[in-house]
């Protein structure tokens, strides 16, 4: 405090006589403006002085000012003693009335804290009360004032009392300061100010919870799990209120005999137990309307359902989906066999084409070879895979020019001809034909090289199944090689050509070159396969 | 309570004191000393503050960094500091990053400034430990010349060394708490009263004329110079012992850097025992090529060739004074502090000018460190009232507040006048007091006014009659004077002894008229 107190004593001169009245008490000039100057931040002065000037609190009066304080000087002088301490002499707590209707906590200056208040707090406030309040302290009063202190003195030992026993001021918070409205629901319209009415009632009724930390309503942005985790705790809390402070039905010092006292203790368990029920119903149903009209909770609901439908919708779409698809590729699959028939179909019509084609063209070749013979046109030899031209055939192939051969092939794309055609040319021109068809050339040769050789058993099977099957039956050779076991139609048709060329240069070549053995096999071998009169000779 | 603590990190000393129940004491360190010596150097990755350092300086003195807080707040760059680094022989100075002045040691390591300052205050934190184990916000003291940067360099150390700043204050006002200035009655009185500080320390000399009223102090002008410093007296006998030395073994060690600083610590003992002696020894063991130097020194012969010194110094405050506009008998209280406040040439020729009203009698590098701790004490008592409100006046050494233009004064007759409030008081203030009438009378006629310079303009006037003037001598009525932060004034005349007898007037602020 900037306050400046002078010990030597000043000697002012007296007022002169003349002076008129009014002159001796006026204001001449004001002070000249003030000026800024800059003072070290040090000392205990200053501390009081910087605090002074940053709450801009006014002057205390000193103890011993009291007495000049005028009225022109009340404002400045406001005192700031009062900020110390709340409540002074004149802050009486009016103590109107029974005392159980007083406010206890006002009583002991403990309005601002209340049910929060510990019972530290309680007991320091009380103390303090007491020092001030104390009928010794008042020192001399009249007779009714004093009587007044004694009364108010007696009523903060009063309210102490009260404080201090936990189960009375269990009663006395419970009924002290409580407003037990709870708000309706609200109708659509209002709920968007939800939250401004339902979480000051909350707030309120946490006083009476028994488990804490009691779970704050939130905002319109808590997330869904903490609102209903929220619920669920108000849902299940407990509530500490009890009641029997002041409010009961019947006082039990108005009894008139003891009986009438049971009765009346009873009446009002049973009030109190009602009231109780009534105050979790009151809870419950508070939770409730919240719950009824809170728009998080509709807002997740919605968004539930909506998920629901969402999922449903994606399900149908997919199971039409797959419907389509399904019915799709039967159309596929249909049109798809159709194509491949009429591929078939045309195929075949080629292949024939094509065979004819080629049956023309060997006919022509063979015209022009000589060796055709119209009478037998069956010998002409039958392509497209059914028939295989026969060596005897293959011979007249042999003296077909090169580009002739070429041109036969050319026009039959048919793979499995084509390659039949170039394995007996190949046989007989020994190697020569298209790079392209090297390695199937190689591979029949390495076939051919390496036959299985035949056995005797095996070529008395062949010769009987060459008898047996008719000449003129156009699938012979296969029936011949399902006669033989073990042997291909393939590998019958080369054995017999063998076994005629063998004949054949028996024939023509001096028998002494031929074992006797040989010789025997040999021509029985031919007179029975080519029974003399056919046009085929060795 | 908490008590206070402060820390001063002068030029060349760094000093810690704690103050509890308003008894404030210096705490000496870990090595028994009661300053640190700001010197910090770094020795095979081993760092080492105050008297080790100081021990190794001579052999170790390319790694040694002194006077680290003088370059606080500068940069690089600065003609200032360009000077100091030709002064100081130590470490190389070199700039750090953003044009900081920072130190080299050994071939790559480059040290900042701030970070060497915060190793002295962690040596200084370790020192008020074994006194307060949980510190409390410290009290640093400011030279009364420090700029912004330098505060910010400093509490930027502050952080580093762990420590918290409650407030910085500048030393002149912490010497003005450490002799406890503001709690005279002299300084209550209706009389501002002007104190000089005056602080010699090892590397410049700061005074300030210090107005202080109502306990609140005010810093009306201040020189400060390093023409007048410890140092400059050092180099004179230095200069003694040298041409001892020369006289003896014909060998010059003046351009023997080691030598030189051999000589140093030796010049300084010897500076020191002149002041307490009128010869002091000096001894330096193998100083120059392996010989020794063993002399004795008169104080004639130093008073002698340091005159010149002294003689600035005595001119830099008649030159403070006048610019003040006062003369050396207006000063109420000069305060002598600083490591080298203790040379008897420096405290005979303040004496010599303020007889008898010279403090000294706490030592003289202490004063500082003790006033801050002081100043801790008085910020713990504000903030343990529960309704305080945390200002922000750490930062500031200084607050700007409104203080009256004009001095107030009481006529005491048609051409006396008594100064009540002083000019410059800073409102709002009230004042009180005692007046008494003259003997027989039973009225008092009490007119106010604003002095300027011998002018005097009537401000108010009032009257009280019917007094009870039996008792002689002692007061028979209280003036109370208030004057509000927007310059109105209430005055009050109240009879002590009727309670009913009361005359008061209010002179508003002009524009309210």
């Amino acid at each position: 405090m900037a306050t400046v107190t002078s010990s030597d004593v000043l000697v002012m001169p007296p007022l002169p006589e003349d002076m008129p009245a009014d002159d001796v008490c006026k204001t001449v000039d004001s002070l000249s403006d003030l000026i800024r100057v800059e003072i070290q931040t040090v000392g205990k002065w200053f501390e009081q002085y910087s605090h002074r000037r940053l709450l801009s609190v006014p002057f205390a009066p000193t103890a011993d000012d009291d007495g000049g304080k005028s009225k022109n000087d009340s404002d400045d002088d406001n005192s700031d003693d009062g900020n110390d301490d709340g409540s002074s002499a004149d802050t009486y707590v009016n103590i109107l009335g029974e005392w159980k209707d007083q406010d206890h906590y006002a009583l002991l200056g403990l309005q601002d804290k209340r049910w929060q208040a510990t019972q530290d707090d309680i007991k320091r406030a009380y103390r303090k009360m007491v020092l001030k309040h104390h009928p010794d302290k008042k020192g001399d009063l009249p007779p009714a004032e004093m009587k007044k202190a004694d009364e108010y003195f007696s009523r903060i030992q009063k309210a102490y009392e009260l404080l201090c026993n936990e189960q009375m001021r269990r009663l006395y918070d419970s009924v002290d300061d409580f407003d037990d409205d709870i708000p309706d629901i609200l109708p659509p319209k209002e709920r968007k100010d939800f939250i401004e009415v339902f979480a000051p009632v909350f707030e309120h009724n946490a006083k009476f919870v028994v488990e804490k930390p009691v779970p704050s309503l939130g905002t319109m942005d808590t997330p869904y799990k903490k609102v209903v985790a929220f619920y669920e705790f108000w849902n299940t809390c407990t509530s500490w209120r009890e009641f029997g402070y002041n409010d009961d039905e019947y006082n039990l010092d108005d009894a008139e005999c003891r009986e009438e006292k049971r009765w009346m203790e009873r009446q009002n368990k049973n009030a109190r137990k009602r009231k109780k029920k009534a105050e979790i119903a009151r809870l419950r149903k508070l939770v409730s309307n919240a719950q009824a009209c809170d728009p998080r909770i509709k807002r997740e609901l919605a968004r539930q359902r909506k998920e629901k439908e969402d999922a449903k919708r994606l399900r149908e779409e997919r199971k039409k989906q797959a419907a389509e698809e399904r019915r799709q590729k039967r159309l596929e699959e249909e049109e798809q066999r159709k194509k491949e028939k009429e591929e078939a179909r045309a195929n075949e019509k080629k292949a024939k084409e094509q065979a004819k084609k080629l049956r023309r063209a060997i006919t022509k070749a063979c015209k022009r070879a000589g060796i055709y013979d119209p009478e037998n046109p069956s010998v002409t030899p039958k392509v497209g895979g059914k028939r295989v031209v026969t060596g005897a055939e293959m011979e007249t192939l042999k003296s077909l020019e090169a580009d002739e051969i070429k041109a036969l092939t050319s026009i039959s794309e048919d793979a499995a001809f084509k390659k039949a055609v170039f394995a007996q040319l190949q046989k007989l021109n020994g190697g020569e034909g298209d790079d392209d068809d090297d390695d199937e050339q190689e591979q029949e040769q390495e076939e051919e090289e390496g036959p299985k050789p035949w056995s005797d058993d095996e070529q008395k099977v062949l010769e009987t199944a060459i008898r047996s099957v008719p000449k003129s039956d156009p699938d012979r050779w296969d029936k011949i090689a399902e006669l033989v076991p073990g042997r291909t139609k393939k590998e019958c048709v080369e054995r017999i050509k063998e076994c005629m060329a063998k004949v054949k240069q028996a024939k023509s070549e001096p028998p002494a070159q031929w074992t006797e053995e040989e010789e025997v096999v040999l021509t029985k071998a031919a007179s029975k396969v080519y029974p003399p009169g056919t046009t085929t000779h060795c | 309570m908490k008590p206070g603590i402060g820390i001063s990190v002068g030029g060349s000393t760094a000093v810690v004191a704690v103050c509890s129940d308003n008894r404030a004491d210096v705490v000496a360190n870990a090595a028994g000393q009661r300053g640190t010596p700001c010197i910090v150097s770094f020795h095979d990755n081993e760092e080492l503050v105050g008297a080790p350092a100081k021990q190794r300086m001579v052999r170790n003195f390319r790694s040694t960094i002194v006077r680290p807080s003088t370059f606080l707040g500068r940069k690089f760059s600065d003609a200032a500091t360009q000077e100091l680094c030709k002064e100081l022989k130590y470490a190389p100075i070199v700039e750090s990053k953003d044009g900081a002045v920072g130190f080299q040691i050994g071939e790559s390591k480059v040290y900042e400034c701030t970070e060497i300052v915060s190793h002295i205050l962690k040596e200084a934190k370790a020192t008020a430990q074994t006194q307060v184990q949980d510190l409390p916000g410290v009290v640093i003291t400011v030279p009364l010349d420090a700029t912004e940067a330098w505060k910010t360099d400093m509490r930027r150390a502050c952080k580093l060394a762990g420590l918290h700043v409650s407030r910085f204050i500048s030393e002149p006002a912490a010497a003005l708490m450490a002799y406890d200035i503001e709690q005279d009655p002299e300084s209550h009185s209706h009389v501002a009263s002007l104190n000089l500080v005056i602080d010699v320390g090892g590397s410049r000399t700061t005074m300030a004329v210090v107005q202080s009223t109502a306990g609140l102090f005010e810093v009306l002008d201040s020189r400060s110079t390093r023409d007048v410093s410890g140092d400059k007296y050092d180099d004179v006998t230095v200069s003694i012992l040298a041409n001892e030395f020369k006289k003896k073994t014909r060998m010059d060690v003046t351009d023997e850097k080691r030598s030189m600083l051999k000589l140093k610590t030796a010049a300084d003992t010897v500076k020191k025992t002149l002041s307490v002696t009128e010869t002091a020894i000096a001894s330096v063991e193998s100083l120059f090529e392996g010989m020794d130097l063993h002399c004795s020194v008169q104080r004639a012969r130093f008073e002698g060739l340091s005159g010149a010194i002294t003689r600035k110094f005595v001119g830099m405050i008649d030159e403070l004074l006048k610019s003040c506009g006062i003369t050396a008998n207006d000063i109420t209280t000069v305060l002598l502090h600083g490591g080298c406040s203790q040379l008897l040439t420096i405290r005979r020729a303040v004496e010599s000018k303020f007889p008898d009203r010279v403090r000294t009698h706490i030592p003289g590098s202490d004063v500082v460190a003790i006033g801050a701790a002081k100043e801790g004490f008085a910020v713990a008592l504000r903030h343990s009232h529960a309704n305080t409100r945390e200002d922000s006046l750490t930062d500031a050494c200084t607050l700007e507040a409104d203080g009256l233009a004009k001095a107030i004064a009481v006529m005491m007759g048609p051409t006396q006048h008594k100064v009540l409030l002083p000019k410059g008081t800073p409102v709002p203030i009230r004042a009180t007091f005692p007046l008494a009438c003259q003997p027989g009378a039973t009225s008092m006629h009490v007119v106010l006014g604003e002095v300027d310079g011998d002018a005097v303009k009537e401000v108010a006037r009032f009257g009280l009659k019917d007094l009870d003037a039996s008792k002689e001598g002692a007061a028979h009525t209280k003036l109370t004077i208030v004057v509000t932060k927007e310059g109105g004034m209430l005055a009050t005349l109240a009879d002590v002894n009727n309670k009913a007898n009361v005359a008061s007037i209010v002179a508003k602020k002009q524009e309210a008229q």
